[in-house]
């Protein structure tokens, strides 16, 4: 590992976030630009009657108000092009934009939006998705099977988004039915924003040649390019997606969102337009996570072996699926339900509902800690139920090397056992922590456990090496860095590929007209194929530097020459990894609890996560990942939750939606199981979405353990927990 | 686009002068900013005028005199935490105040804004209701004082005239050296406002004979709110646990709360309980 230490130089991004220079989409300023504002439905579902503008296009400085009928694109998705650029005719959820405005300022185009009166008709509306699937619900689209990419057909619920099963084994009712004990539960977890620092923005310029330029906190710039070009009806050579630093994405910045709109605008008005969310929108209009109702069905034999899974999941797709970008348009996290152990037969649904609110995307491993929250805690269930250990009933079922996973998977290993046993040690190495306060008896202690494993998946992505004068290099990639450190991984690989020292290679973000092709940052992939790409076109550049008979000098004084002789040199390389790779990662999370009996608050004093490793690409970055998707668990465990009423968000700012912060965090234990198997000429494990997914169930089961009490929804409160210690008292 | 006015008189008599003549909806007194700044963003308070008061002299001082301690109204929370003068003489005040919201708020914040906003779950007025706590009030017509507990008159109403501008909070010294305690349950992030907050300032004898008592709750009632009826239950015999639960119990039956984020009526109800229990005892066992 200690060769990807890059002799004393931090991250790629280190220096320019201190200093403020990193530069995001609300930075960006072009001559003559214009600024946008969007006046958005107060609705769930209506008919749009009227739209009055001519106040707002009355105000000087005011340079044009677009609505639906002035828009000629098509609709846009990642995958589903359901969602227009502005509502036509009908609103399906309260936020939907239903005019654009482009001014001089932000202050008068908001001023303007504002001024715009538009007469709506109230329609009956869905907000459920249970409900939303049932004969005779109000319909959200009239027919949505018939949009660009859909998945479902006429037959279907006229509501489905998407419904994928995924099944293998014996039939599982039959085994059910033989089973000594099943345990039949079901769990909710809400609607989550990704809680991002930098809000949606993008600026758009429609040139006079026709062509469009585009920056936007988005972090899939080839994805985006494809996306605009199937929606404005333009070829994807005459869009180009600038480079840019974006501010958090947590599987938020996925999408065009706002892009078209600032399209439409800069068109209409020919200036660039920039168009940025305050946070209020963002976290009320923008794609949060689906909220999810999971029904497990567990059964188990009368050795405490476990023989049969049924899970069905409906999930709340809101509005419009356009935000969900993987082929079945459903949340593949589902799919892993049970995969950390040996279970003969298993049958997985998720159905997504069409309703009319905010539409959902993807949040950090999406579907993955809804399964898992349902899953593990109903495991923990059983095992408690029958009397045994809860870790010593896991590890009696964990998956092991040899075993086909859940879903018959030829995994190149299964590490469970030896992660979970590290877990246990590290849990077992610190004491209890003292009582708190004066009555160290208030508080009821417990330790709760957690398993979750995850595959690998490949991508596409292309590097370039530019050899420099100086005898430095240049890296171009096609992806922008959202905060993953990707582009510090690159850095490393090539510096080490290449034996160069610190601060001779440097790493840029191409626009999408210097590089062919990315998949885009998501489905924790980077690390993976950059570090392949890299190593690739660090080969390709020693053979021709061999071809040029420079392969002998030192590795600066045959970069420096090369790049004499061919100032144009540019050594490519991409990769594209489509097979199924059966490397997968464990991690096993392990929460002391602390639970006060009279007021049912949950203390988590500490945290143990381990995870099973193979070579760790940064040690730093890898550090960040594994601690902040800990913390961005126990935001899910503890805090955050996206309320909606009547279909309407109203966690609308911080305060309400409460993320966590230093003070709210407990002891966090991070434990490396070095040894495991990865893919590429690096073994490359994944990172990015993993240590937060069991933390949420890890610290039910501490709940459980600590009072006896099982919560079934997330987050889990003070006042449940209180309630469900003492049900004589009631609901409230 | 409305245009907004930011004005700093630099006198008292400026400030009053300034809000005597104005319309209440046009002109807002500015202290920290915290509590408005959101209103403002939002659109829910849409003033031409803030009527900033950081040049008026006497408002940012402090100072302990024989009758008791005296608070400008502009002192900001985190100097309040900070204060030699108030850490000696009321502890509690000095602690709560580098409680409030986070690091961020308590700079900004002052205490006549935290008083003047009047959310009823705040963690001052609860612990200032508790040390007998009066606020003053001037304007060009002239002074009044009037006991914390008739200033605050429901969610965000004070007694407060449009006219008038918070001066000062001042302590008398009778609450000075009582026993005090003030405890925020916030469940879910130490950040929050508190779910219930509730603070005791109690009087007891070498003999443990409790002689006066003062116990208030926030975030349980349309305003922080003093139960007398707990208080009644604990002067007048020794701290027992008994009288603890009484105490608490009062308060279970005086506050009046509501369903939000941070919990339901009901579970307030309880939780009031429980902590006034919990501070009384915690009271009682003190040496």
């Amino acid at each position: 590992m200690a060769e990807f230490h890059a002799g004393g130089e931090g991250r790629t991004d280190a220096w320019v976030k201190l200093y403020g220079q990193a530069v995001y989409a609300g930075d960006v300023r072009v001559p003559g630009m214009l600024y946008g504002a969007l006046v958005r439905s107060p609705y769930p579902h209506a008919r749009i009657l009227r739209i009055r503008t001519e106040a707002a296009r009355s105000l000087p400085g005011v340079h044009a108000v677009l609505t639906g009928e002035d828009v000629r694109y098509g609709t846009y998705g990642r995958r589903v092009r359901d969602m227009p650029v502005l509502a036509r005719q009908v609103v399906r959820f309260a936020g939907e934009r239903v005019a654009a405005v482009a001014a001089e300022s932000p202050e008068l185009a908001r001023e303007a939006a504002a001024l715009v009166e538009v007469d709506y008709e109230p329609l009956p509306a869905v907000f459920d998705p249970e409900e939303a699937l049932r004969p005779g619900a109000p319909r959200v689209h009239e027919a949505p099977w018939t949009y660009p990419g859909a998945v479902t057909g006429p037959e279907d619920p006229p509501n489905l988004q998407s419904r994928r099963v995924w099944q293998h084994g014996e039939e599982v009712e039959a085994v059910l039915a033989r089973c000594r004990y099943v345990f039949d539960e079901t769990y909710f977890v809400p609607a989550a924003h990704q809680g991002y620092l930098e809000p949606h923005g993008c600026l758009a310029w429609w040139k006079p040649d026709g062509s469009v330029e585009v920056w936007a906190s988005n972090k899939s710039p080839h994805r985006l390019r494809a996306q605009l070009s199937a929606c404005l009806g333009l070829p994807p050579d005459r869009i180009r997606v600038m480079p840019l630093y974006v501010g958090g994405d947590f599987g938020g910045k996925g999408s065009p969102m706002d892009v078209p709109v600032c399209v439409a605008l800069s068109e209409a008005t020919g200036r660039p337009v920039k168009l940025v969310l305050d946070y209020e929108e963002d976290l009320s209009c923008t794609n949060p996570r689906h909220a999810s109702k999971v029904r497990v069905r567990l059964g188990v034999d009368g050795e405490g072996r476990l023989r049969a899974l049924d899970v069905r999941a409906v999930a709340n797709g809101g509005a419009y699926a356009a935000f969900k970008p993987a082929e079945h348009v459903n949340l593949n996290g589902f799919g892993e339900a049970g995969n950390t152990y040996r279970i003969p037969s298993v049958r997985i649904e998720s159905l997504i509902a069409y309703t009319n609110t905010v539409p959902r995307g993807h949040m950090r491993s999406p579907g993955s800690l809804e399964a898992n929250f349902a899953v593990e805690s109903t495991v923990d269930a059983a095992a408690r139920a029958l009397g045994i250990d809860p870790l010593e009933f896991r590890l009696r079922n964990v998956l092991r090397t040899g075993d086909l996973g859940t879903l018959g998977e030829p995994w190149v290993e299964a590490r469970g056992e030896e992660v979970a046993q590290a877990a246990a040690a590290a849990l077992r190495e610190s004491e209890p922590q003292a009582p708190v306060g004066r009555d160290g008896g208030r508080w009821a202690r417990g330790v709760g456990f957690a398993f979750y494993c995850r595959a690998a998946h490949g991508g596409t992505t292309e590097v370039a090496l530019l050899p420099q004068p100086d005898g430095s290099l240049v890296v171009r990639v096609p992806f922008p860095d959202q905060g993953g450190g990707q582009h510090t991984v690159v850095r490393n690989v090539v510096q080490r590929e290449l034996g160069l020292p610190a601060g001779f290679v440097r790493v840029e973000q191409a626009d999408t007209s210097q590089l062919a092709t990315d998949s885009g940052v998501g489905g924790s992939r980077v690390s993976l194929t950059a570090s392949a790409a890299a190593a690739s076109a660090c080969a390709e550049l020693r053979r021709r530097l061999e071809e040029e008979g420079l392969a002998q000098l030192p590795v600066q004084a045959a970069l420096a020459e090369l790049a004499r002789r061919w100032p144009q040199e540019v050594v490519r390389a991409s990769v594209s990894v489509d097979e199924e790779l059966w490397v997968n990662s464990v991690c096993v999370q392990a929460a002391r609890v602390a639970v006060d009996r009279d007021t049912g608050q949950v203390r988590v004093e500490e945290l143990v996560t381990a995870l099973d490793v193979a070579e760790v690409l940064n040690p730093a970055s890898h550090r960040a990942q594994v601690e902040g998707g800990v913390v961005m668990g126990l935001g899910s465990a503890l805090l955050e939750e996206l309320v909606l009423e009547d279909g309407r968000v109203v966690s609308t700012n911080l305060h309400d939606y409460r993320l966590p912060s230093v003070a709210d965090l407990p002891r966090l234990r991070v434990v490396l199981v070095p040894g495991g198997k990865g893919w590429g000429p690096h073994g490359v494990k994944p990172v990015g979405e993993l240590t937060n997914v069991a933390v949420a169930a890890a610290v039910a089961n501490g709940v459980a353990d600590a009072v006896g009490v099982r919560v079934r929804r997330l987050p889990i409160s003070a006042e449940e927990v209180y309630q469900l210690m003492h049900p004589r008292e009631g609901k409230a | 686009m409305r245009p907004l006015e930011y004005v700093t008189p630099h006198s008292l008599a400026e400030a009053l002068e300034r809000l005597a003549g104005s319309d209440p909806s046009e002109t807002v007194v500015w202290g920290g900013g915290t509590a408005l700044g959101p209103l403002l963003r939002r659109g829910l308070v849409r003033p031409r005028v803030l009527l900033g008061l950081e040049r008026v002299a006497g408002l940012q001082d402090l100072s302990l005199a024989e009758d008791g301690l005296r608070v400008g109204a502009l002192v900001r929370l985190a100097d309040l935490s900070r204060s030699p003068v108030v850490r000696g003489s009321l502890p509690l005040l000095a602690e709560a105040a580098g409680r409030v919201g986070n690091v961020r708020v308590r700079n900004a914040a002052t205490l006549g804004g935290h008083l003047a906003h009047a959310d009823p779950a705040q963690d001052l007025p609860p612990v200032l209701l508790a040390l007998d706590a009066q606020v003053r009030l001037e304007s060009v017509r002239g002074t009044r004082t009037l006991p914390l507990e008739r200033f605050l008159v429901g969610p965000l109403q004070t007694a407060r005239a449009d006219d008038e501008l918070l001066t000062e909070v001042w302590v008398p010294a009778a609450a000075f050296g009582r026993r005090t305690a003030y405890v925020r349950f916030t469940p879910r992030s130490s950040q929050d406002y508190p779910t219930v907050g509730v603070a005791a300032s109690l009087r007891v004898d070498a003999d443990g004979v409790c002689r006066e008592a003062r116990v208030a709750v926030g975030g349980a009632a349309p305003t922080a709110l003093r139960v007398p009826a707990a208080e009644a239950a604990l002067v007048g015999g020794r701290l027992t646990r008994e009288r603890c639960r009484d105490a608490a119990a009062q308060v279970e039956s005086a506050v009046d709360p509501w369903d939000d984020t941070r919990g339901s009526a009901r579970y307030k109800r309880a939780m009031a309980r429980v902590w006034t229990e919990r501070v009384l005892e915690d009271l009682a066992s003190e040496a």
